[in-house]
């Protein structure tokens, strides 16, 4: 099956700043996708160019097979990371407005319109103006102009900033209902936590460049178990002196240890739990996969240490 | 479609904001009334009738007023001063204008008709009508005695006193036309509302620009339609509404001036004359190249629309095109002066200033029609043409906000989308 997106040693570079550099990467058909990276990774100028909004220097863009440009514009539905309603517009007409202008005919716009309100729990909204809207709500509405002429292709740059947890579960759930009818949503997110509820496809960027990418399932079994969850009384200094422990984030009501890199994790926690048994009061003693902030913490750690060297000549 | 989609959202979301009604409505209505209420004012200041007492101690001169007054708007009594005493006579005719039996009373020197002097005693001396009336009138009939008194016939002063008109013969290829000297005033008035409108919608484009691209919308935008539809939908959309309100005056004003015509008619003022005719041709090329100017100035207020990132620094980056249009302004005078100079014709051709001057040339004289067409489509070419400018523009200004573009910088922005 063709990928929705696939994008090609794509370069884009602002005067002396290369925003993006080289960076391949493909949205399988009917995939949830993060696209994580820190703040200035180059995830929105990539966003820009994968809806023509900005062209690469060079590289290749291709969404559901066909070249990047104009043509591909009614495929892709997308929410900005920044806002952009007329503010002064009637909710209703700003999108009936935005659904005509992505092709979808005349008679249907209403329709549309009526069931997203109501599915967003804005039903009373239509003939209010936008800008009595509170900023959670002028979110949702972005939202549904991204998705009401039905593409089938999402777009979202942090498409959950600003929104309360009730309202970004509502979100979430209409995404999985998206993707339950075979439409590919990627967004863009710092919020590891949130990525890794809903995505089935992560792709990290740094600097501009791709530095993992793959299912989240893969990544983390790839990552390997190498956290202990340990809840416990006593003298939690004793902790830090486990065999095989390289380090120690303590929380308070539990603590994370991370094993030392190359040990076999079964065998290593095994030894930490025969240490710390006699001596603390255990309650919960657990061997876990890497969040998918520690994957990006460690990745990203790491990428970013020779490229602050690279920076500096 | 999604231009027609862009008209559309742009034309009704303008055309029912309440400045738009306000002022598309209520400003002709306004209007109409000031006119109508200006021509009553003076209507009723003519029928107005005045009664003066008037003490000719020349002996001479009150025949010859009454010959040239006009009885509807005066009413004279002669007086007598009653033994000489004039002083005594005036203060009888003071108490009696106080008593409202006269309105004034005119003293008339008994040398009046060397000095021309007279003094009009009256409860009102502002109203200028009567103040004029009588001016005249006695000057026109000092002048009748001593053209008597040289031995000049009555029948002969007449014929001397008679109007002159000047008859004004335009020279026209198709054949020559009368005119009444109103077409200086109607090129004029013409290239006045072009300028005003220009100004103040070319100002209306470029905000409209501006605040899409401050609010984000722009990108939006910009994720369903390609730049140059979205550019000529709201360059469209904005003179379907400017054309609107055009539409609403012009019909006022055409209702306003058939009244005002049929009530001067009415009351026997012949003020056709100074109403400024404009014919069929020059209605078609005023419409033509107004809405050509529109487009192309629309285009060219959008491109800078779409290079600042506020209304402030918008003010300061459109002076230069204020200037070009103040510029052709001027030059539309000079084309005014000397319609035909190859100076004028390239004028008219030149595209930023074609709207003014080539509806001045066809106002004051009579270019060949393939100028008219050259020039109509180097104006349509060149608003294509910005509205690509601007597209490009556009789509890499709507991602700056920080300074403001030079020129190469610019360019270079054009060459990128």
């Amino acid at each position: 099956m063709t990928d929705a997106i696939a994008l090609e040693q794509i370069t884009k570079s602002y005067g002396n700043v290369h925003a993006v550099q080289g960076l391949s990467l493909n949205v399988p058909t009917g995939s949830v996708y993060g696209f994580l990276g820190p703040n200035g990774s180059g995830k929105t100028t990539t966003i820009r160019m994968m809806v023509n909004i900005l062209a690469p220097d060079s590289g290749s863009i291709r969404i559901q097979g066909q070249p990047g440009g104009d043509g591909i514009k009614d495929l892709i539905g997308y929410l900005p990371e920044e806002r952009g309603l007329y503010a002064k517009m009637k909710v209703r007409e700003l999108l009936e407005f935005f659904a005509a202008l992505k092709g979808v005919p005349a008679a249907m716009t209403k329709t549309r319109a009526t069931g997203w309100l109501e599915r967003l729990e804005l039903g009373s909204w239509g003939e209010k103006k936008v800008n009595e809207m509170s900023k959670g709500m002028q979110q949702k509405i972005q939202f549904i102009v991204a998705v009401i002429a039905d593409p089938p292709i999402l777009i979202l740059d942090e498409f959950s900033s600003g929104l309360d947890p009730v309202n970004a579960n509502l979100l979430k759930d209409v995404l999985l209902e998206l993707r339950a009818q075979g439409k590919t949503i990627l967004f863009s997110t710092h919020r590891m936590e949130e990525a890794e509820r809903i995505c089935d496809h992560v792709c990290l960027i740094n600097r501009g460049q791709k530095v993992l990418d793959g299912r989240l399932a893969d990544l983390r079994a790839a990552a390997g178990k190498s956290t202990l969850r340990v809840d416990c009384a006593g003298d939690r200094a004793l902790l830090r002196q486990a065999p095989g422990v390289q380090q120690v984030d303590d929380f308070g009501n539990y603590a994370e240890l991370r094993l030392a890199p190359g040990v076999q994790s079964g065998a290593a926690a095994a030894q930490i739990l025969r240490f710390l048994a006699p001596k603390l009061e255990i309650t919960r003693f657990e061997l876990l996969e890497p969040t998918l902030n520690q994957i990006f913490l460690d990745t990203v750690g790491a990428a970013a240490a020779p490229a602050a060297v690279g920076a500096g000549n | 479609m999604k231009l027609t989609t862009l008209i559309h959202r742009e034309y009704i979301t303008r055309a029912r904001t309440k400045g738009f009604l306000v002022f598309t409505f209520i400003v002709p209505l306004v209007m109409a009334g000031f006119l109508f209420m200006e021509f009553k004012i003076i209507d009723a200041g003519k029928k107005v009738h005045t009664s003066i007492a008037v003490m000719d101690l020349s002996h001479q001169l009150y025949p010859a007023l009454t010959q040239v007054l006009d009885s509807k708007q005066f009413t004279l009594r002669p007086v007598e001063t009653g033994g000489g005493n004039i002083a005594a006579a005036e203060s009888r005719l003071r108490q009696e204008v106080l008593d409202h039996n006269e309105d004034g009373y005119l003293v008339i020197p008994a040398d009046v008709v060397t000095s021309r002097q007279a003094e009009y005693h009256a409860r009102n001396t502002a109203a200028l009508s009567v103040n004029a009336g009588l001016q005249s009138h006695l000057r026109q009939a000092v002048n009748q005695v001593r053209m008597q008194a040289a031995g000049i016939s009555a029948s002969q002063i007449a014929a001397m006193n008679g109007d002159f008109d000047l008859r004004q013969v335009k020279i026209n290829a198709q054949g020559d036309s009368s005119d009444n000297g109103s077409t200086a005033m109607t090129a004029i008035a013409l290239v006045a509302v072009l300028y005003v409108a220009l100004l103040i919608w070319g100002v209306t484009v470029m905000r409209a620009v501006t605040e899409e691209k401050t609010t984000r919308i722009s990108e939006v935008l910009l994720a369903s339609v390609d730049p140059f539809t979205l550019m000529l939908g709201k360059i469209l959309g904005i003179v379907t509404v400017a054309f609107t309100q055009f539409g609403v005056w012009a019909l006022t004003l055409a209702l306003a001036s058939a009244y005002a015509l049929t009530m001067a008619h009415a009351a026997g003022t012949p003020i056709g004359q100074y109403i400024p005719s404009v014919g069929p041709w020059l209605m078609v090329v005023f419409v033509v190249f107004f809405l050509l100017g529109f487009l192309l100035y629309a285009s060219i207020y959008a491109a800078i629309g779409s290079m600042v990132s506020s209304d402030q620094e918008a003010q300061q980056t459109q002076l230069p095109l204020t200037m070009i249009l103040v510029a052709a302004v001027y030059l539309a005078f000079l084309v005014m002066a000397s319609p035909t100079t190859p100076l004028s014709v390239a004028l008219s051709m030149i595209p930023f200033f074609a709207p003014v001057c080539m509806v001045m040339r066809v106002a004051v004289s009579n270019p060949p029609l393939w100028q008219v067409l050259v020039s109509a489509v180097l104006c349509f070419g060149t608003f294509l043409l910005f509205t690509k400018i601007t597209a490009k523009i556009y789509r890499v200004g709507i991602l700056m906000t920080g300074k403001r573009p030079n020129l190469p910088e610019l360019l270079r922005w054009i060459k990128f989308a």
